[in-house]
Parts: structure tokens; C-alpha cells; sequence
């Protein structure tokens, strides 16, 4: 039987967590270690974005308990299908996020706290790629960034750094 | 999971707010390290919290070949780069910096110099720098005087430095040089002189890997040093002796320079004269050795080999020896010989050898174990284009592994008769042996085998029953045809007990059959496949079906012999998917043959 953990989000609501999906957060783990995990273990993180947060944390679990079982006939093809599973669950993943930046920050911002590297990366490297290759207009105007140069500061810093905005 | 409807309208009202503007430093600057470094200078515009981002983002890089792109005059690029140099050492907080790249596409000057030279010496004297990369172009001359000399603040003061990278240029005559928490060095094109190379080395107490590329200015490499364990040589043209105490190198690479002489048909590699170690213990955590493109005489190669009591893997690639020392190498795993020069017999005495990988080289060349030795724990044999490999020669040393698994043999030219006798054997693979006419396969656990090449025969055949053979018969000048059917129809009775039996012939593949080359010149009853079908046929897969006549008949004596079969797989060719009342009539047809099998499934691709 595994081992069961209650965590408390900052609006006060409880989830009942797998021992082994919750300790990828080194956060926790430390927290569980040191002994200050009896009964709920409150987290400065709304509902919302812990969900997403254990959603993430048991997509992983499930990769690498298969990876545990696998024997090594027809591991190959086994794990090509595997890498399409989960590439297309992280394309969803990605997709939500993308639609809706705020979950993504809060998403990111938890991760940082929970210490998730993995997640964090994936969350970064996301955001990256939505920077990438794009001119700072259409930038400042899809993460909703004020523009509090003046224009002749604008230009200068532009003039500055020209080569990097070259086509 | 239940969502709070009140929450998520809440912030779906917030989601005008900026949200990565707000992010902690820390995670900007992690978002900032997965872009190019356009991307990164780009942001700095965005607004000044980005502006503030962007200088005391820890990574600097300046790199003339971004102002290249924009100039190809030499003289206003240069003029470009020095000119975002300055500005940029005057804004940006070198307080931060933990990684500085310099790197430069026309050669060096006095202007050039002066700048780096400050922007190295502010980085490196706050001592947070972690992580130095210069090239510095030389001129064009090939004069090492005119190269660029490093600053003397790199080897005396690089307290903080963990990652040091140099490429091109030289260094100079330095009293001070002390690295103490360097732990990866990698020097390019650089001209360094035996001093300088040997301090460097012994006085980086941290240092484990050492790359040494297309170096210059040094013939002997004393590489004196308790924590090293990585070293990779390659292409040091003047290097001809090394001394060595490094008790914990683990992995030794030595790439050597092949010389095109004029009048000599073979070429010619960097030779190594003296290898030198201090005591027994010097190299004896080595693991791993790469030698490519040297040459070492035996007693070069015999005192290098003898001080590696714990070598495990050992790859030689295109170099010259005269011979494998006769030492015993107790625990070598793995050998790579590729295309190497030895005297006629290549002898190993290797009791733990698990794999044995022979590529190419000369055509008197003969591998087998040391006398008396053989290869008692080799799994895997592997041989590649070994030009000189005789019916006999194969046998002698297939007889020297007793517990042999894998047998891979690829272009090995002078094979004729294979005759394979393994009671381990489990995987065998020929691949294109050109004179190969008949295989004997003597091997009960045999579970996997694969012949490429032209259609050979195999007159006796015993193997595990479940095996799965692939026969892929490439043949460029004609199809199997009238000819070879006897042949074709001697393997298959041959290959009887394997469990799947893949036939693959120019680009058609099939199971059991293929019905492209069948169907062409002659009518199925010809073929006596009759048992082979009735009774083993489980799985027929038949591709580019377009429903002419002789692939109907096919199918239709397919259904009416094989008792077990199972599937059979049909995938229409492109013209008929075009046509679907035809492909419908088709399949309507099939379905409604008589069938043999009670279970067979047929499916439509």
C-alpha cells in the first residue's frame, strides 16, 4: 500500500498525494524528512495551480515507473510509442498553458518554490520559445509589457544593439 | 479535481496583468538562458525592468561575427565590435558575471587587443568569473610571433575560473600560473610551449578534463596531476613524448595526424617515441584508451599498454603497430580495431574480452587469440570488411569463442563457405560477403538471424525454433527470376522450423512471400511451397496490392492452402486508393474466398 499525503493549498483545500508522485518536489521531500509533514503539509499554492502542479508530478511518475518494468524485448519500439505518448500529453500540457499565461506563471512560479527542476525547465523553456525569433512589439504585446521608455531612449538603446535587430 | 468556478473567473480578469515582467530575477535570467543571443539583446528594449535584466544578466558574449553578418567590409566590422565593446563594458555590472565569451572573426590588432584585454582583467579580477572563452583571430601569416599573447592576469589571477576555453592565439612567458578551481581546460589552435603546458597542467589541483586541440609549440605533454581524468589529444602535430603521473585518469584519447608521404603508398601517422610513467600506479585507474591515426613502435606501445593494469576498453583507428604486445590484458571488456597497419598475426591474450569489433585494415591481417588463451568470455564478434578473412581462418577463431552470442560479419570479402558451429550463439548477421555461396548454420539457441546480400544458399540449416530470419536479397542486375526459384524454394524448405521468416528483395517487402517478385514470371504451382505454407504460414503482409490478376490468384491460393494462417495484411497501392467502388469490389471478392483457416483475419490497409 502506498504511503499517502495530504497537502494543503493556500485556499485551504486538501489533496491526497502518493508519497512517491510528491516527492519529486525537493521542497516537500525535505519537508517530509524533517518531520514536519505530519497530518497536512500546508503549501503557499492556490488549488488551481497545485492540480496542475500533481498533474505534471504523475505524468512523470507513470514514465519512469514503466521505464522500472520494461524488460528488454521490443523495448525499442515499446519506447518509441511511450516517447509519442508522452510527447502529445506534454503538447496538451503546453497548449493550456499557452492559452492561459496565467496559470502558466503561477504554474512557474510554484515550481520554483516546490523545487521541481524538471518542470521548471519545461516551463522556461516554453516561455522561451514563445519569445523566440519575435520583434519586441509583438513580445511586449503578448506578455501585456509596458513599454516605459521614451521614445528617444527607445531609440537609442535600438540604435545600441543593431545587429541584433537585423531581419 | 474540482474547479472553483469563482477562482477561475477571478483570474481570468487578472489576465491583463504582466506576468513575466514580475518574475524574480533569478527566473528571467533562466528564461533569458534558453534564447540566442539576438533573442537576449533583443529584450533589452522591451522596457527597463528587461533593460535592467539584460545588464546583470551573468552571461556576457561578444561575438564579431554577429556585426559580420550585417558587414562584410572587414575594416567597418572591426570598427562595429570594437565600438559595442566599449559601450557595453561601460553599462554593462561585471559584478554578475559568471561567463564571458570573446570571439572574433578577422585578426586581431592593437585596438582589439586593449579592449579584451580589459574586459578579461575587470572580469576576472572581481572573481565571481566562472567561465572564460577568447578566440582571438590570428592574422593570416602563419608567423606564431604576430598571434595574439593572453593576458598574463588569465594564469595568475583566475581564482573564481572553472571553464577556461582559448582558442587561436598564444601564450606568452608567464612566473605565475595557478588555476585553483579550474576543473575543465580546453586549449585550440593555441601555440604553448612544454613549460607552460606542463604548469598549467600541474598547477590546476582541480582540473578533470583536458583538451588539447591543434596545438602547438610543445613536444613533450607531462601531465603530472592527482585528479585529472579525462585527457583528449588531438592533432598536436609536434607531440611526440609523453610523462605521466595521473593516478586517476579514466579516459585517454589520442588523435594523431595522418601524413600523405610522396612515394609511399601507405600513409604515414604522427609517431609517438617515448611514453614514460613515473611508477606502476601512475595510470592505473585508466579505463578507456583511444588511439587514432598514430604509429608506435612495439616498445613504445609496450610500456604504454603495461601501465594500464585496469584498461577495459581499447579502440585503435587507422594507426600503425607492428604488433599487440604479448601482455595479458586481464580486465579489457571491449576492443575497436579500425583500419589499422599490423605485422601479418594479431595476437591478444584478453581472457575477460566480452566484445571483439575488427573494421577494415590491411589485407594480410590476421586476428586470433594469443596461443593457448582464446576468447573464453567473448559475447560479440564483429567483423567488418576484414578483407583477409578465410573459410578457414573464420573457423579457427570462431573455435576460440566458447561462449560466443553475437557473430556479425559485414563485406568480408574472401568468405565462401560460412559454416557456423555455436551451441551460445543467439544473433547472427551477414552482410554483404560477395563471394559467399553456401551457409552452414549449426547453432540450436540461434533466435535471430540476417543475411543481406545476393541470393546464397544455406544447405543445412539447425537453429532455435523461434528463430526470426530476414533474408534480404540484394541483387542490382536481375530479379529473382526462373533461375534462382529452385534456389529460393530449397532456403525456404531450409528455414522450415523458424517462427518468422522475412524475405526482403529489391525495395518489395513480404513475409514468407513476395508477391511482387512472385507473381512476375511464374504461376504459384510451380513453386512447391505447398508445406511451407499449409502448415507454418501464420502472417502474410502484401503491399502495393492493385488487384491484377496474379496478385488475385495469389491471394486466392494464399486463403485456400495455409491452414494456420492467421492475418493477412493488404495495403492498396496509391492508384487503387484513388479508384474506391474498384477497391471496394476488391475487397468484397476477397473476403468472399474460401478459406483454410478457420481464424484468419484479413485486413485492409
Amino acid at each position: 500500500m502506498a504511503i499517502m499525503y495530504a497537502l494543503k493549498s493556500s485556499d485551504n483545500e486538501i489533496f491526497e498525494v502518493e508519497q512517491k508522485v510528491i516527492e519529486q518536489s525537493e521542497t516537500i521531500k525535505k519537508m517530509i524528512e524533517d518531520g514536519a509533514a505530519t497530518g497536512e503539509i500546508p503549501l503557499q499554492v492556490s488549488s488551481k495551480t497545485l492540480a496542475k502542479v500533481l498533474e505534471w508530478c504523475k505524468q512523470r511518475q507513470h514514465k519512469t515507473v514503466e521505464n522500472e518494468n520494461d524488460d528488454n524485448k521490443g523495448k525499442r519500439k515499446k519506447e518509441r510509442d511511450e516517447d509519442d505518448d508522452i510527447k502529445e500529453w506534454e503538447n496538451k500540457f503546453s497548449d493550456e498553458l499557452k492559452a492561459d499565461k496565467d496559470v502558466l506563471f503561477d504554474l512557474l512560479l510554484a515550481s520554483n518554490y516546490l523545487d521541481l527542476p524538471a518542470l521548471l525547465s519545461f516551463l522556461c523553456q516554453l516561455v522561451a520559445d514563445m519569445v523566440a525569433g519575435k520583434m519586441p512589439e509583438e513580445i511586449r504585446r503578448m506578455f501585456n509589457i509596458e513599454n516605459d521608455f521614451t521614445p528617444e531612449e527607445e531609440k537609442a538603446i535600438t540604435a545600441e544593439h543593431g545587429w541584433a535587430f537585423q531581419p | 479535481m474540482e474547479l472553483d468556478d469563482g477562482e477561475a473567473n477571478r483570474e481570468d480578469q487578472v489576465a491583463e496583468v504582466d506576468r513575466i515582467s514580475a518574475l524574480p530575477d533569478h527566473l528571467a535570467h533562466h528564461i533569458m538562458s534558453l534564447l540566442p543571443a539576438k533573442d537576449i539583446t533583443k529584450t533589452s528594449v522591451l522596457s527597463k525592468r528587461w533593460e535592467h535584466l539584460w545588464l546583470t544578466y551573468p552571461v556576457v558574449e561578444f561575438d564579431e561575427i554577429w556585426f559580420y553578418a550585417m558587414q562584410d567590409s572587414a575594416t567597418l566590422c572591426r570598427t562595429m565590435f570594437l565600438q559595442y565593446l566599449r559601450q557595453s563594458l561601460s553599462r554593462r555590472e561585471f559584478d554578475h558575471m559568471q561567463k564571458l565569451r570573446i570571439s572574433t572573426v578577422f585578426p586581431h590588432n592593437y585596438d582589439l587587443n586593449h579592449l579584451v584585454n580589459r574586459c578579461v582583467a575587470s572580469a576576472i579580477l572581481r572573481g565571481k568569473v566562472q567561465q572564460l572563452h577568447l578566440r582571438i583571430k590570428n592574422p593570416f601569416n602563419p608567423l606564431v610571433c604576430d598571434h595574439y599573447v593572453l593576458p598574463r592576469v588569465i594564469f595568475s589571477s583566475a581564482f573564481s575560473l572553472v571553464t577556461l576555453i582559448l582558442e587561436d592565439s598564444q601564450c606568452g612567458v608567464y612566473n605565475k600560473i595557478s588555476f585553483p578551481s579550474l576543473k575543465n581546460l580546453t586549449l585550440r589552435c593555441v601555440h604553448v610551449s612544454n613549460r607552460v603546458i606542463y604548469k598549467m597542467i600541474s598547477n590546476s589541483p582541480q582540473v578533470e578534463t583536458l583538451r588539447l586541440e591543434f596545438c602547438h609549440g610543445f613536444d613533450t605533454l607531462k601531465v603530472f596531476n592527482p585528479i585529472l581524468r579525462c585527457l583528449v589529444l588531438i592533432g598536436c602535430k609536434e607531440l611526440v613524448a609523453f610523462e605521466m603521473d595521473a593516478p586517476r585518469l579514466n579516459y585517454f584519447r589520442c588523435n594523431g595526424i595522418r601524413r600523405v608521404l610522396r612515394g609511399n603508398p601507405d600513409n604515414d601517422c604522427s609517431e609517438i617515441s617515448e611514453f614514460k610513467v613515473s611508477n606502476a600506479r601512475s595510470l592505473s585507474s585508466l579505463a578507456t584508451l583511444v588511439l587514432s591515426f598514430v604509429k608506435l613502435n612495439n616498445e613504445t606501445f609496450r610500456s604504454m599498454l603495461s601501465s594500464f593494469p585496469n584498461l577495459e576498453n581499447m579502440e585503435l583507428l587507422c594507426s600503425i603497430f607492428l604488433k599487440i604486445p604479448s601482455i595479458i590484458f586481464g580486465k579489457l571488456k571491449f576492443v575497436e580495431m579500425q583500419n589499422c597497419h599490423f605485422n601479418e598475426l594479431v595476437e591478444f591474450s584478453a581472457p575477460n574480452l566480452k566484445t571483439l569489433v575488427h573494421k577494415g585494415g590491411q589485407r594480410r591481417c590476421i586476428l586470433r587469440h594469443f596461443v593457448g588463451m582464446g576468447f573464453r568470455s567473448l559475447k560479440t564478434l564483429s567483423l567488418v570488411g576484414y578483407f583477409s578473412l578465410t573459410d578457414e581462418s573464420l573457423r579457427e577463431l570462431l573455435s576460440s569463442c566458447i561462449v560466443l552470442e553475437d557473430l556479425n560479419m559485414k563485406s568480408c570479402g574472401m568468405l565462401e563457405h560460412l559454416k557456423v558451429t555455436s551451441s551460445t550463439l543467439k544473433n547472427l548477421i551477414v552482410h554483404s560477403c560477395p563471394s559467399l555461396v553456401d551457409g552452414e548454420i549449426q547453432a540450436p539457441n540461434l533466435v535471430f538471424f540476417q543475411y543481406v546480400g545476393k541470393q546464397a544458399q544455406f544447405s543445412s540449416i539447425n537453429v532455435s525454433p523461434d528463430l526470426d530470419a530476414e533474408l534480404h536479397f540484394e541483387n542490382p542486375y536481375y530479379d529473382i527470376g526462373y533461375l534462382q526459384l529452385i534456389e529460393l524454394k530449397k532456403l525456404l524448405r531450409n528455414f522450415n522450423q523458424a517462427r518468422v521468416l522475412t524475405i526482403v528483395s529489391n525495395c518489395t517487402e513480404f513475409q514468407e512471400i513476395n508477391e511482387e517478385d512472385i507473381e512476375i514470371d511464374f504461376s504459384l504451382d510451380e513453386l512447391d511451397l505447398h508445406d511451407c505454407i499449409q502448415q507454418h504460414l501464420t502472417e502474410v503482409k502484401l503491399e502495393n496490392f492493385d488487384g491484377c490478376d496474379e496478385q488475385m490468384e495469389l491471394v486466392t491460393y494464399l486463403l485456400q492452402k495455409s491452414q494456420l494462417l492467421k492475418s493477412l495484411f493488404i495495403s492498396f497501392s496509391e492508384e487503387l486508393t484513388k479508384a474506391p467502388t474498384a477497391l471496394a469490389g476488391f475487397v468484397s471478392q476477397i473476403i468472399n474466398y474460401p478459406k483454410a483457416s478457420h481464424f484468419a483475419h484479413i485486413s485492409f490497409i
